[in-house]
């Protein structure tokens, strides 16, 4: 079985791999960036070390929606770092068999945007799979080290 | 003998071969995904099976809306996947002898035929559907 924390972003309910995560902050309060960096609203400090936020939204392209008192900061584990998204609302952990994950390449027309990230379904609810590894495209990455 | 689903969008008349028809639910709440193609309206959750349902507003060039309790869902199978199918009504299933269809490809208002490729939705003129 396949274990996925889920939370929902701007009414998107996202799911991601449970050993991704390194931990879940209730308030969310980070420094806004002093530079200008695509898709990053500023630092999370964690114990002494600036861990950078990022908005999924805007990394989708979306309308990114409001920052609430109750949004959640989820630190992300990555091979060489760590990054923080926003949650709205994390809900918890589901647990779904790995014939239950579709990419979302097989239901989308042939010469679509090309999505590497996945569906999953639970208690009938549909849920959006992140691709960590895809997450942390090349852009992303020059911001983690920058 | 080609029996069709005659459906409306906005007024103009399309028509799905009934070989595609799965089955015609009414629009429900559909979840939406990052990075959506405009022509797909959401995803939904047809019994456990996960569909993308595409604005068949956008596949024929008219503008979005927002989506009504009238509208229905045509579920359709290629064989290979299935997909739904947003449109504003559903008229009625009509069957047709090749030379009716022929006669109707000759009026300026014919219906166009919609059929399914490559997990997308493809809008034919009736003409070209008789030629295939």
């Amino acid at each position: 079985m396949l274990e996925f924390l889920t939370f929902e972003l701007n009414e998107t309910k996202i799911a991601l791999p449970v050993e991704a995560v390194a931990s879940i902050f209730e308030a969310v309060a980070f420094q806004p960036s002093k530079i200008e960096r695509p898709g990053i609203l500023g630092d999370f400090n964690l114990h002494g070390e600036m861990i950078p936020v990022l908005n999924l939204d805007r990394h989708w392209n979306r309308e990114p929606g409001a920052i609430k008192l109750d949004s959640q900061i989820v630190v992300l584990r990555l091979n060489d770092g760590r990054i923080a998204i926003i949650a709205d609302d994390v809900k918890g952990t589901i647990k779904v068999s790995p014939e239950n994950v579709i990419e979302l390449n097989a239901i989308l027309p042939e010469g679509a945007l090309k999505n590497p990230h996945g569906l999953t379904m639970h208690d009938n609810e549909i849920y959006y799979v992140l691709d960590i590894e895809s997450l942390l495209d090349a852009r992303l990455e020059d911001l983690l080290h920058a | 003998m080609h029996e069709l689903l005659m459906l409306a969008i906005e007024g103009t008349v399309f028509a799905v071969p009934t070989t595609y028809l799965v089955e015609v639910l009414p629009a429900v709440a559909l979840s939406s995904m990052p990075l959506q193609p405009d022509y797909i309206s959401g995803l939904m959750n047809l019994r456990g099976e996960i569909l993308a349902i595409h604005d068949m507003r956008r596949h024929a060039g008219l503008k979005a809306k927002e989506m009504e309790e009238t509208d229905k869902i045509v579920v359709a199978s290629d064989g290979k996947i299935k997909l739904g199918l947003l449109v504003d009504k559903i008229e009625a299933v009509q069957r047709f002898k090749e030379e009716q269809l022929f006669a109707q490809s000759l009026s300026p208002r014919a219906f166009r035929i919609i059929e399914l490729k490559d997990r997308n939705v493809h809008i034919k003129d009736l003409q070209d559907y008789l030629d295939d």
